[in-house]
C-alpha cells in the first residue's frame, strides 16, 4: 500500500540516440544536454593531446560539438548510439588539423550558446588556472602526514621512478602504494571542488 | 567509491604516459565517455602530475637564479643528515630551500664533536676547511638537486697519501644536499679533489659536479 514514503524512481536520462534525433530536428535543449553529458570527456581527450594548451583544448571542444550537431542536422549518423565515438574522433581530427595548421572550419551553428554550456559542463578541474592547480597540489602534499608518502609521490610523479622499484626501495606492498596515490588523487579532487566553490 | 586500485591506477598511468596501443587508447577513451569515476580519476591524476612537475620546474629555476653556493666551511648546530626527501619537496612543504641557505651563508664554527662542512661545486681555487681538534667526525654537505631520471649519486674524493673516500647510493636530503660523514681520524691535512656521479635508473651514469678543498687540521690549544 502506498504510504507516501515510496521512492520515486529518478528520471532516466535520454539515450544518445534519442538526443541525436532531437538535435537533428533542431532541438536546442537536446544540444545542451549532449554538451553537458560529454564536455568533460571530450576535454580529457583533447588535454591528453594538447597538454600545454588548455585554451586551445577548450576551443576545439566547442568546435567538436559544432561539427557533431551540424552532422546530426545534415547527413545524420548511421548509428547515433556511437555518438561518443564520433565526438572522440572529431576531437582528435581537430587536434591533428590544428597541429598541421590547417584552416579552421567554421559553421553557422549557435556557437555562443555551446560555449556557455561548455563552460558550465567542463567542471572545476577543467577550468583551473595553472597557478590554482599548483596551489592545490601544495596543499595536498603538505597535508600528507607521512613523510615517506610525500617522498613516494614526488619520486613517482616528478622523478618518474617506476612503481615496482619504489615499492622495493620503500619496502611497500603494491596495494599500499596504490592507496597512497589514490588518496592523493581523491584529496586533490576534493580540494579542486572546494576551491571551485569558494573561488570568486 | 568502488574502485579497484591497481588495475585502474596502472591503466591511468599507461594512458597518460602514452603507453597504450591504438586499440587500447580508443577503448580507454570511450570508457571516459561513460564512466564518470574514471574520468574524475584521470583528471585528478593529470593535474596532480602537472602541478608537481610545475613546482619542480619552479624550484629548479629559483635555485638556478640564486647561482652556485659559496663554498665555505660552515658549522651550525649538530645536524644529522636528513632522510630521503628530495629538495623540491621542501619547497612544497613550505620549508626553506637549500638555495636560500646559501644566500645567508653560515658562520664557520664547530659545535659538539661533529664538524659540518658545506662544499660547493666550484672549479678554481680550493675551499679551505679547518677541522677543529675536538671534532670526531666531519659531515660533508654537497648541494645537489634531485634530477629527473637519476636514482642515486656516488661521491668519490681523493686526498693526500692516496686517501680515497667513496660513498654510494646517496640521495639528496630534505635540505637538497647530499651528505655523509667521515671519521676525523681517517682524514689527513692536505688537498682533496673529487667528483659527484649521478646514476640514472636506466643504468647509465655521468659526472655532474666536481669538488676541491684543502683540509687543515687545527691543533688543540695548550
Amino acid at each position: 500500500m502506498p504510504n507516501g514514503l515510496d521512492l520515486v524512481p529518478a528520471a532516466t536520462p535520454p539515450p544518445d540516440a534519442e538526443l541525436a534525433a532531437r538535435v537533428a530536428r533542431g532541438d536546442r535543449a537536446a544540444e545542451t544536454l549532449l554538451v553537458l553529458r560529454y564536455t568533460r570527456a571530450v576535454l580529457a581527450v583533447l588535454h591528453k593531446r594538447l597538454p600545454q594548451q588548455p585554451e586551445l583544448a577548450r576551443d576545439l571542444a566547442q568546435e567538436t560539438f559544432i561539427i557533431a550537431f551540424a552532422r546530426l542536422r545534415g547527413e545524420g549518423m548511421d548509428d547515433p548510439e556511437r555518438l561518443a565515438g564520433f565526438l572522440r574522433k572529431t576531437a582528435i581530427h581537430l587536434v591533428i588539423g590544428e597541429l598541421r595548421k590547417t584552416a579552421r572550419r567554421r559553421t553557422d551553428a549557435d556557437s555562443g550558446s555551446i560555449a556557455d554550456t561548455l563552460d558550465e559542463a567542463a567542471g572545476p578541474a577543467a577550468v583551473l588556472e595553472r597557478e590554482q592547480t599548483n596551489h592545490i597540489v601544495r596543499h595536498v602534499i603538505a597535508e600528507m602526514p607521512v613523510a615517506r608518502d610525500r617522498d613516494l609521490l614526488w619520486r613517482y610523479y616528478v622523478l618518474e621512478h617506476d612503481k615496482a622499484s619504489l615499492c622495493h626501495a620503500f619496502t611497500l606492498s603494491l596495494e599500499h602504494f596504490d592507496r597512497v596515490v589514490h588518496r592523493a588523487r581523491t584529496r586533490f579532487k576534493e580540494l579542486v571542488e572546494k576551491y571551485h566553490v569558494s573561488a570568486p | 567509491m568502488n574502485v579497484s586500485f591497481p588495475p585502474q591506477s596502472e591503466r591511468i598511468r599507461a594512458y597518460l604516459d602514452d603507453q597504450l596501443d591504438e586499440d587500447e587508447l580508443e577503448h580507454f577513451e570511450l570508457e571516459l565517455f561513460s564512466d564518470p569515476q574514471l574520468l574524475d580519476a584521470v583528471e585528478s591524476e593529470r593535474l596532480l602530475r602537472q602541478g608537481l612537475r610545475d613546482l619542480d620546474a619552479e624550484l629548479r629555476e629559483r635555485v638556478q637564479r640564486l647561482g652556485p653556493p659559496p663554498a665555505v666551511a660552515a658549522a651550525a648546530a649538530r645536524r644529522p643528515p636528513l632522510p630521503l626527501l628530495p629538495m623540491a619537496a621542501a619547497l612544497l612543504l613550505g620549508l626553506i630551500p637549500a638555495g636560500l641557505l646559501w644566500l645567508h651563508g653560515n658562520p664557520a664554527a664547530s659545535v659538539g664533536n661533529v664538524h659540518q662542512a658545506q662544499l660547493g661545486q666550484l672549479r678554481g681555487a680550493a675551499v679551505r676547511l679547518q677541522l677543529p681538534p675536538q671534532a670526531d667526525n666531519l659531515l660533508l654537505l654537497i648541494p645537489q638537486l634531485a634530477r629527473e631520471g637519476v636514482d642515486n649519486y656516488r661521491v668519490e674524493i681523493q686526498g693526500p697519501g692516496a686517501l680515497r673516500l667513496e660513498r654510494d647510493k646517496l640521495v639528496p636530503g630534505l635540505d637538497g644536499q647530499l651528505s655523509f660523514s667521515v671519521p676525523a681520524a681517517q682524514l689527513l691535512a692536505g688537498d682533496y679533489s673529487g667528483r659527484i656521479i649521478a646514476r640514472r635508473r636506466d643504468g647509465g651514469s655521468e659526472t655532474v659536479g666536481e669538488l676541491n678543498f684543502q683540509l687543515e687540521k687545527l691543533a688543540a690549544a695548550r
